[in-house]
């Protein structure tokens, strides 16, 4: 069961990020451009120790799904300020998890600005004899939508592609600086659904993309920049606003039922 | 003196830290993956091979010796040295078997002395 923790409004999830990055930049001097050190502010600044070990053997819980993919791929121990990230992250037995292994440090980072307060006291962090203490928030991708690491979710989304960092990208790639359209190219052929004429426009021409081309020409490129996934970037574009995707209106009724 | 000597992984796993010096940093210089390092640093994993662990002695700032000894290993040049003079050497070894470190630093300038005369 997934803790319960308040609503934060994500704007207040993005000013949290921004003022761990602009800690950091003060206390080392540096401006970040492109991709966050991630593992520098969390071993480094925040003074967390990282440790990769086998997370389903670790929760003693077996894995299951399609191809036996983990579900757990992180843990953070407040009282011992440790973060144990699955060793199918490791990026560098696997440089193809670069991205999420870097997303799910930042993710880590977000329970411990976010929820810390709330487990501090949790009795069921308390250690006995000599056993070691349980992690403080195990993170399953299967609970992604419970606020708790929804939450997470969108401060590693902050910290590892901060606002500006990404518009100054973007407007570099698009000196134009005009928001992105996605339509999907195959039309939606169903009686209740309609697309829009012009979904799309790139430069000054209408058009149509898919996900897919998206992501290859837009998305990846920025995703290599920031050092993280082509997906998450592309989550990203769209939260702030730069790729805008047109959803399939329901078409009214009027002929009755 | 303390009775229990801190393991080697946990020992190295300190001192990384006390230097700032990264889990994948470190990793990468002495050529391991830092899931290996991190079970090597959390002892599930014995030390690793003698030439790692004298890379670490480096990178953290200690005597490759006595991170060996720590490691449970002893240097292949001292194991060398006995093997061409193993009995007057083990007698030696012996003999000094419970002097001081004072004593033993002593009977090494008196040995660096002797060699240079």
């Amino acid at each position: 069961m997934a803790k319960r923790v308040p609503y934060l409004h994500e704007e207040q999830i993005e000013r949290d990020a921004a003022a761990l990055l602009a800690d950091y930049e003060r206390a080392r001097g540096v401006t970040i451009l492109r991709a966050v050190p991630i593992e520098d502010i969390v071993e480094k600044y925040l003074k967390i120790g990282i440790e990769f070990d086998d997370m389903h053997r670790l929760s003693g819980v077996p894995r299951s799904g399609l191809g036996f993919e983990p579900d757990i791929l992180g843990a953070i121990y407040f009282n011992e300020r440790r973060i144990v990230i699955d060793e199918s992250l490791d990026p560098v037995e696997n440089p193809n998890k670069e991205g999420r292994y870097r997303f799910t440090l930042a993710h880590e980072v977000g329970h411990w600005w976010l929820h810390r307060p709330f487990f501090a006291k949790d009795p069921a962090q308390a250690s006995f004899f000599n056993e070691p203490a349980p992690a403080s928030v195990v993170c399953r991708s299967s609970q992604a939508k419970e606020p708790v690491e929804w939450q997470a979710d969108f401060y590693a989304s902050s910290l590892l592609m901060p606002r500006k960092v990404v518009m100054a990208s973007w407007d570099e790639m698009f000196p134009d600086r005009r928001p992105r359209v996605i339509a999907p190219a195959v039309p939606v052929d169903h009686p209740f659904v309609e697309l829009p004429r012009i979904e799309c426009r790139i430069g000054n021409f209408d058009c149509s993309e898919t996900d897919d081309n998206v992501l290859d020409r837009v998305a990846r490129p920025l995703a290599e920049q920031f050092l993280v996934s082509p997906i998450a970037m592309r989550i990203r574009l769209e939260k702030l606003g730069l790729l805008h995707r047109t959803v399939p209106h329901q078409r009214i009724i009027t002929g009755g039922a | 003196m303390n009775g229990v000597r801190e393991k080697f992984g946990a020992f190295i796993r300190r001192e990384r830290e006390s230097k700032e010096i990264g889990l994948r940093e470190m990793a990468k210089i002495i050529g391991v993956s830092p899931t290996y390092l991190s079970k090597v640093e959390r002892d599930e994993f014995p030390p690793p091979a003698e030439d790692k662990v004298r890379s670490i002695a480096g990178i953290i700032g200690c005597d490759a010796d006595d991170l060996l000894a720590r490691a449970g290993r002893v240097s292949t040049d001292i194991t060398d040295i006995i093997k061409r003079q193993p009995v007057e050497l083990a007698s030696l070894l012996r003999t000094a078997n419970g002097l001081t470190t004072d004593d033993i630093a002593r009977l090494t300038r008196q040995a660096q002395k002797a060699k240079d005369e």
